[in-house]
């Protein structure tokens, strides 16, 4: 095996050492941890795929909980009036937002410049609003869905926050292995070659449309995929448009992707990790100031962290600055 | 038979033309260059050729098709590079990876393949792979294909990005000032490599203001002036050209 090779292995060993382990060293409020564990898990895999989209492609979505309200909703939809199994849900939960991606992109995608950025932001609103007037009455309008059934795969329940847990996280790891194999080949170049320059990138024979909508369709399933678990392994089995379809969640998970840095599989998982322990850390944060409310505090972070990472807008830059500052390499002044 | 023919072409911007009927023809195996004052129109051409713009009016046949209308990577597939006349190379990504988004259309395995790393996928990415690395070669950069390419000086930015447009193996390349900001040593060897890659059987088309350059290789020149051919002819010929020495030479002397 070429050493980069074993080297990589080591390090996806490594993560499944830590995914194994960690709920070992949560012995108190175990099932606190887990929850939020687990979301961190979900979270990652709608990540990943809006990196592949964002970090690698260089396609900006502002409409991602779109996709993953349209997997969660269509299966809790499925699953509790139609009692559909869990299992086969799964297919619609992932058509659904698959197609929906596919409308808005085939006309978008043919622009240059940020137009899908404007499209998936009014996608998401709109899919946001259909789920609250709730004209069909089968989306539970602003109150959601509850009752939502626990996936069972051979013989596995995820009716437990522990099944949950290592569900998720297996699942994540998978999807994190193959999407590392997925950008690590002629596909992945052409998307990295496709953020630097289209027009060039176009004219060295790459069909940069193609690439393009497809990349974003995939992304779209990666999100529907993350909406399909959140609604049938998460401690509530219930959604609402507030918790998975709402702007704020959109723009957390490009956050997510900022903060991890663009185009860094591992990036994605740091991202969603730190960001789901976030409100958790206002919260305890909030205790101490009467009457704070830290959902409107996590809303001003992300919007600081973005601001940040506009203002040092190139990694290399954003290294150099950071050296400088703690390692403080000055230099020497005429003084 | 010529292997590019142009007949006619037109493009204006908001009603200032800035190519103006033009036709040529490039036969197979042929340096051709094209050359003029700013502005004449060169960079247009080849915009048109490569589809990256579309003429107005006229007729582009390549290997006796027509490839009017198609979309640069459809013209790309059919043989025809070009080259841009900033260096624009991927400098998010290493050295053998911008050569090996050149060899794109060599290959065909997509998603599924690249996440489960198939056999198909693992013999597609060593033959692509091998194929990058005979590029650099060619250049003589194989030893810094692990480098990121925005590291490089200069000098060989210019061949890596010739060597990207080769990884696809057209049949005809069309490089865009290829000299420009090149220093005489670096001029000599893009000369060699221009040379060489003519006895490999690849027919180039190329815009440049390094004149010695031009008259060097160059077997046909055309000279374009505020998007309209003027001359056309061997290097002597337009040497001794009046309309040209007034149009160009007079100018920049």
């Amino acid at each position: 095996m070429p050493a980069l090779m074993r080297y990589q292995a080591v390090r996806y060993i490594m993560l499944l050492a830590v995914i194994v382990v960690l709920p070992f060293f949560f012995r108190n409020e175990l099932s606190y941890y887990l929850s939020i564990l687990s979301l961190a898990g979900i979270y990652a895999i709608a990540v990943i795929g809006l990196n592949l989209l964002m970090g690698y492609a260089g396609q900006i979505s502002l409409g991602h909980a779109g996709f993953f309200a349209a997997g969660a909703y269509t299966s809790a939809i499925l699953t509790t009036q139609f009692n559909m199994s869990p299992l086969l849900a799964l297919l619609p939960a992932l058509i659904v937002p698959g197609l929906i991606s596919f409308i808005i992109g085939m006309p978008t995608l043919k622009l240059k410049e940020h137009y899908l950025a404007m499209a998936t932001l009014g996608i998401g609103l709109i899919i946001y609003a259909l789920l609250r007037a709730n004209p069909f009455d089968i989306t539970g309008g602003p109150g959601g869905i509850p009752g939502i059934p626990p996936l069972s795969v051979l013989g596995l329940i995820t009716d437990s926050d522990i099944t949950q847990y290592y569900f998720i996280w297996a699942l994540t790891f998978i999807i994190f292995i193959l999407s590392s194999n997925m950008v690590n080949s002629r596909f992945g170049r052409a998307l990295l070659a496709i953020h630097k320059s289209e027009v060039v990138t176009n004219v060295l024979g790459v069909n940069t449309y193609k690439y393009k909508l497809k990349i974003f369709v995939i992304s779209a399933l990666y999100a529907g995929f993350a909406g399909y678990l959140y609604a049938h392994c998460s401690p509530l089995f219930y959604v609402s448009p507030d918790d998975v379809c709402h702007f704020v969640f959109s723009i957390k998970l490009v956050t997510m992707v900022v903060v991890g840095g663009m185009y860094s599989m591992w990036g994605s998982l740091l991202g969603a990790v730190s960001l789901a322990i976030l409100p958790e850390l206002l919260r305890v944060m909030g205790s101490f100031f009467h009457g704070l409310n830290t959902s409107d505090l996590e809303m001003a972070l992300y919007g600081m962290i973005l601001i940040l990472v506009m203002v040092f807008s190139q990694s290399q830059k954003l290294k150099q600055t950071l050296s400088r500052l703690l390692l403080k390499e000055r230099k020497p002044s005429a003084a | 038979m010529p292997l590019l023919v142009v007949k006619k072409l037109k493009k204006s911007f908001d009603g200032i033309v800035a190519v103006n009927d033009l036709s040529f023809e490039v036969h197979k195996n042929e340096i051709a260059a094209i050359i003029g004052p700013n502005g004449a129109g060169k960079t247009t051409t080849f915009n048109l050729l490569s589809g990256v713009l579309k003429a107005d009016t006229g007729q582009i046949i390549f290997k006796d098709e027509p490839v009017f209308g198609l979309k640069p990577h459809a013209i790309a597939a059919r043989g025809m590079v070009r080259t841009f006349q900033n260096v624009n190379l991927f400098d998010n990504m290493t050295v053998i990876d911008n050569v090996k988004v050149g060899c794109h259309k060599k290959g065909r395995i997509e998603v599924f393949g690249a996440a489960f790393r198939t056999p198909a996928f693992r013999r597609e990415e060593a033959f692509i792979t091998e194929k990058s690395l005979s590029v650099l070669r060619l250049i003589g950069l194989e030893k810094r294909g692990a480098e990121m390419a925005g590291n490089l000086p200069f000098g060989q930015q210019r061949l890596l990005e010739i060597a990207r447009a080769l990884a696809g193996d057209p049949e005809i390349l069309l490089l865009d000032e290829p000299a420009a900001g090149l220093n005489t040593p670096e001029t000599a060897e893009l000369a060699e490599l221009i040379i060489k890659l003519r006895q490999q059987g690849i027919t180039i088309v190329i815009i440049e203001h390094d004149m010695e350059l031009v008259m060097e290789i160059s077997e046909n020149i055309i000279v374009l002036d505020q998007g309209i051919k003027i001359a056309e002819g061997s290097p002597l010929e337009i040497q001794n050209n009046r309309k040209v020495i007034g149009a160009y030479l007079g100018e920049d002397c």
